[in-house]
């Protein structure tokens, strides 16, 4: 591999200058060569063991790295399109493992592709089986009675129902991130998903689950230009190992996507973005109406204040609307995925969340 | 660091590109959002739903035809394959899994004191201004 240490040194004369973009140039041709001959780099990498596994359903644990842990466990959601690792991309740049060696014990519910067979589960499932299986068994794993539980974008949305549905059950803190409560602020998702010419009864009923090609060239068309604009860039910073290899893990979990299950699409399609049922607490699952005024444990809800995905207006009413007493909005610098993964987020975001955490998980 | 920024001949170009990425999606992202492009967007994912699943009907067809099983039966063997290793995953770990694991670490662990420490803080305005500035 070419040294590119002198490449990444700020220039200090016109000379120097020169022969710095010359060595870029060089190491770019060389570079770009061993980019598409080389493989990936590794991601999810801290040690876990998978200790649940139910067809689309994963619960994982992580290996505890200190020598004494906080009394609760942390449980983390992850969204049913996204692949978990998002959240262990690499070594420092790694919420799980950050909370590890901070001393908490993390569990983390992850998903498989959904099969042919497993396209009728709904938000019912994942709310009242998925969950609270996982949280049934840490309880029982750890000796311990309640559970931290962090929910990222739609795995929060589950984790907000399951909270509202369970209130005065084992949970002891619940923190969000990027979670959207009003589906109407999503502008992009509910415009192109409008019921006048969206079908959704017609797509979910020809192709069984939503394949992850559709969810991604949807995500892609909300900031259409950014595809070609990170590519050049990607050239434009061949030389620097650390920028191409961040690039490929971040870019091969944004492609990485999972297919939705039919049922939980048409249901979140008509439920969450048609009627708007959750912000109004008419959503019923499993028979039960879902009201966040329920919920009464401490909340934290991380928003990114570059979210074009999740944008502010879809999520800043769930503080606002449950029940906590103790209940925060962080608004943060970082996009929907760098807020909380971005090389930025280690020093920004971590810190004050295990703030947060760490005088409630005793 | 403003000398070295005039310096570098790439930033200007970057500059541009960052430009030209910000006006590209504000430009495209209105038209994507007007009635005629949501149209044409379903009329494309209706198109490209059931042509996928005529394709694949007449594959279907076509592997009959020649004694081979079918991508849903092929599926299907493989979700019964799973669901008996999810079983055996189970079994596994509720036998023997929770006590391998079991690290007896205490749960005692206290948040550190931080002396004068900056308490997270309240929504920020600038940043609840910002967030609304790029919802919109």
């Amino acid at each position: 591999m070419t040294d590119s240490s002198s490449a990444t040194k700020p220039p200090a004369s016109v000379g120097e200058l020169v022969a710095t973009e010359v060595e870029r140039a060089i190491l770019r041709n060389i570079k770009g060569l061993t980019y598409f001959a080389s493989a990936a780099p590794a991601v999810g990498q801290t040690p876990k063991d998978r200790v649940r596994s139910q067809g689309t359903y994963v619960l994982y644990h992580y290996r505890p790295v200190t020598r004494e842990l906080y009394r609760v466990p942390v449980l983390i959601v992850m969204a049913p399109s996204n692949r978990g690792y998002v959240f262990d991309l690499a070594p420092g740049q790694s919420l799980v493992e950050f909370l590890l060696k901070q001393g908490y014990d993390v569990y983390m519910i992850d998903w498989n592709a959904p099969r042919a067979d497993e396209k009728s589960i709904r938000i019912e499932d994942y709310v009242l089986r998925f969950v609270p299986d996982a949280i049934d068994f840490i309880c029982k794993d750890t000796r311990v009675h309640d559970v931290t539980v962090l929910g990222y974008c739609m795995g929060g949305v589950l984790s907000v129902i399951y909270a509202a549905l369970q209130a005065g059950g084992p949970l002891k803190n619940l923190i969000c991130i990027a979670t959207p409560v009003d589906f109407s602020g999503m502008t992009h998702f509910h415009t192109w998903t409008d019921r006048r010419h969206f079908d959704v009864d017609r797509l979910v009923d020809s192709v069984g689950n939503i394949p992850p090609t559709f969810l991604v060239e949807m995500f892609r068309m909300i900031r259409p230009a950014d595809r070609l604009a990170m590519r050049i860039r990607l050239i434009d910073n061949l030389w620097n190992d650390e920028y191409v290899a961040a690039f490929r893990r971040f870019d091969g979990w944004a492609t990485d996507m999972l297919p939705l299950p039919g049922e939980y699409f048409r249901e979140s399609i008509k439920e969450l973005f048609w009627e708007g049922r959750l912000i109004g607490n008419t959503l019923r699952v499993g028979g039960r109406r879902v009201d966040l005024r329920k919920i009464k444990i401490p909340l934290l809800h991380v928003i990114a204040d570059r979210d074009h995905f999740v944008p502010y207006e879809a999520s800043r009413r769930l503080v606002e609307s449950v029940g906590s007493r103790s209940k925060l909005e962080l608004v943060l610098n970082g996009g929907h995925v760098s807020v909380m993964a971005g090389v930025g987020a280690a020093k920004r975001v971590w810190p004050r969340l295990d703030q947060w955490l760490g005088e409630r998980s005793t | 660091m403003n000398d070295r920024k005039l310096q570098d001949p790439m930033e200007f170009f970057r500059n541009m590109l960052t430009n030209f990425q910000e006006s590209g999606n504000t430009i495209l992202g209105q038209t994507m959002r007007t009635e005629e492009f949501t149209r044409l967007l379903q009329g494309a994912w209706q198109l490209s739903a059931f042509s996928e699943k005529a394709v694949g009907a007449v594959m279907e067809q076509c592997l009959a035809q020649m004694h081979l099983p079918s991508r849903a039966e092929v599926a299907e063997l493989g979700a019964r394959l799973q669901r008996i290793e999810d079983m055996l995953n189970q079994l596994v770990s509720e036998r023997f899994g929770a006590r391998a694991r079991r690290t007896g670490l205490p749960r005692t662990r206290r948040p550190p004191p931080v002396a004068g420490a900056e308490r997270p803080k309240p929504v920020a305005k600038k940043a609840r201004r910002r967030a609304r500035r790029a919802a919109r």
